[in-house]
Parts: C-alpha cells; sequence; structure tokens
C-alpha cells in the first residue's frame, strides 16, 4: 500500500502553514490527519497522485478550511474560560465564600459612610486602579508569551487564548460598564455621594473586586497549567 | 440525510466519548472512520466538528492526550481521564432517557 513519505509530511507542513495555521499543535494533528486522510485514498484509488488526494482531503474541512476550524476551536475555549468565570463567580455569593463578599461590600460602604467627601475619589481610584493593574499587567504577560514564542519558535492554541484571558474578562466588565459605573462612582469631587449611589457603588465594585481576584487565582492558574501542559506533551516527541 | 446531521450534532460529545469508552485510546481521523464504519456512512462527522470538540473536552478535564511519533509524523491520541468516564455514564444515561421519552413521544396515539 502506498505511504506517504517524510518528504511529503514536510510538504503537509508547510501546506498547513500557508493556510495560516500558526500554531504548533494545530499543526501536528492536521498534518497526522491530512496524511491518514491521503493514505486511506490511497488505499482505493491508488493511481490518485499526492496532491490530487491532498486537495480532497482539505476539502473536507469546508468551505472555510482550517481557519474555521481554529476559529471554532478557540470559540470553545473562550466559551469554556467564561464558563469557569461564571462559575467562580456564583461561588461567592453562595457559602462559604460569601463572607469574602459581603466583607468586601460592607469595607467599600463603610468607607464611604465614614469618609464623605472622599468616598468618590476613593471608589474611582479602586475602580480605575484595578483596572490599569490589571491592564499593565495582562500586557506585561503577553510579552512573556511573544518572547517565549521567539525563542522557540513555536505557538501554542492556548497562547490565543491566554492572550486574552490574563486580562480578560476583567476588561471586557470594564469596558461594557464604563457608563454606568461612571454615572455610578460619579467622579465629581465636589459633589457626595448620595446613600443610595454609595449601596450601587460599593455593590459595583464589590464585583469589580471579585473578578480581579477569579481572574487571579482562578483563570491564570487554569490558562499556566494549560499552557505548561502543551509544551510538556509536545516535548516527549 | 442532511437533516439527521443536525439530530446527531447534540450527541457529538457523547458519541466520542463512548467510542473512547470503547476503544480506549483513538486519534482524531480514527475517530472519523470509526463513526462512518458504524453508521455505514450514515453520519458524517465532519472534521470541523471534531476538532474543536475534543479540544473542548481535553480543557475540560475530561480527555488526556497522549504524543507519539508513528511513521515519520506526530499522533495524538485522546483517552478519557476518570472525569471523562463519570461524565460518559452521566451523558449516556442522559442519552437513554431520552431516546425512551422520544419513543414514547412518538407511539402516542391519537385519541
Amino acid at each position: 500500500m502506498k505511504k506517504v513519505t517524510e518528504e511529503q509530511i514536510k510538504e503537509l507542513h508547510s501546506f498547513t502553514k500557508r493556510r495560516f495555521v500558526e500554531y504548533y499543535d494545530v499543526e501536528l494533528e492536521l498534518v497526522d490527519h491530512l496524511a491518514n486522510g491521503i493514505e486511506e485514498q490511497w488505499r482505493a484509488h491508488p493511481e490518485l497522485s499526492f496532491d490530487e488526494a491532498l486537495q480532497k482531503e482539505y476539502k473536507k474541512f469546508g468551505i472555510f478550511g482550517f481557519v474555521g476550524m481554529i476559529e471554532k476551536k478557540q470559540a470553545e475555549l473562550h466559551n469554556y474560560y467564561y464558563k469557569i468565570t461564571f462559575q467562580a463567580l456564583k461561588d461567592f455569593f453562595s457559602i462559604p465564600k460569601i463572607v469574602v463578599t459581603v466583607a468586601i461590600f460592607l469595607l467599600l460602604f463603610a468607607f464611604g459612610t465614614t469618609f464623605k467627601e472622599y468616598a468618590s475619589i476613593g471608589y474611582g481610584i479602586v475602580f480605575y486602579g484595578l483596572f490599569v493593574y490589571t491592564l499593565v499587567d495582562g500586557f506585561r504577560k503577553m510579552i512573556v508569551i511573544k518572547r517565549r514564542q521567539k525563542n522557540a519558535g513555536k505557538k501554542w492554541l492556548i497562547d490565543s487564548v491566554a492572550n486574552q484571558f490574563y486580562a480578560i474578562p476583567f476588561g471586557v466588565i470594564f469596558i461594557n460598564v464604563f457608563n454606568i459605573s461612571n454615572s455610578i462612582l460619579g467622579l465629581r469631587l465636589d459633589e457626595s455621594l448620595s446613600p443610595l449611589r454609595m449601596v450601587l457603588a460599593s455593590g459595583f465594585l464589590t464585583l469589580f473586586v471579585l473578578l480581579f481576584i477569579i481572574t487571579r487565582t482562578v483563570i491564570r492558574p487554569v490558562l499556566n497549567s494549560e499552557l505548561e501542559k502543551a509544551i510538556r506533551n509536545h516535548q516527549l516527541i | 440525510m442532511k437533516k439527521q446531521q443536525q439530530l446527531y450534532k447534540g450527541s457529538l460529545n457523547t458519541i466520542i466519548m463512548k467510542l473512547l469508552e470503547n476503544h480506549g485510546r483513538m486519534y482524531g481521523y480514527e475517530i472519523t472512520q470509526k463513526v462512518k464504519e458504524i453508521t455505514e456512512g450514515e453520519m458524517n462527522l465532519t472534521e470541523g466538528a471534531l476538532y474543536p470538540a475534543l479540544h473542548k473536552m481535553e480543557s475540560e478535564g475530561f480527555l488526556d492526550v497522549e504524543m507519539e511519533r508513528v511513521e515519520g509524523r506526530v499522533r495524538k491520541y485522546y483517552k478519557l481521564t476518570e472525569s471523562g468516564v463519570k461524565e460518559t455514564n452521566n451523558k449516556l444515561e442522559e442519552l437513554e432517557s431520552f431516546v425512551r421519552n422520544m419513543q414514547q413521544i412518538m407511539n402516542l396515539k391519537l385519541s
């Protein structure tokens, strides 16, 4: 039976690269998949050329080709990480972690009521401070990823997700609620917050702090271990 | 037959997990071929659906992967983890009760 030669394997690697498969783990799996498909076709039609068989096999990936598949993979991963975020957030509203949530809320509220004239600016500092810190830190992580990719010459699919989730979902929340938050927090020094706005601001900031904690204690460790796993798995071969 | 694909779609993960339960470890291409073989070509598991599904189950911790060099290329094998085995049983139970209910609905006689 006709087998795919090593030379042709190399060609399959460049074939996938030409079709914008930039992640090494995805590339390896696709190369094996295509090679299997081509050999399967040769079983029935040994007269087919390598290129003909390859084109036939590639067509099976649909009109969006490899890119479509990769996007779907990424979407699945994104959903997964949003799911863990939401789950972790839910945990903070059930026993025992709700104690932490209530404590954060009360602390913020007590600060606002005790130091009325500084409430607005205090909340603003917490809000923008956390955001800027996460953004800078997320950016720093992105540089680390970029450097590793450059040194190793390899990118992993999880990298594309990691890049976003080091700072997001935190960032997404920030952008989406920016307007609401601004009107709640009302960063004007000349105006003191009404009790209702104090409650809203404390509640909102509590949510924000929780997301900050979740990003750092839940999302990042999972991402890091996934990254390590990808590297480890591919070292064995 | 085209419409049927939609029905299979909802059970994609269950199908993959059941296959892995029966065959131990498998690689992507093998899974597509096995599905074709068992359903005699009725179900067409597309590459574009298979790999994202595998990836998702891997990140959820239901699947473990093993890499191996085979015939000059690298092969990625998937197998069920402990939690994957549990999930498979849950999914199969769900599917069974779904099928049972569907049958009951289908068998309803108009009175």
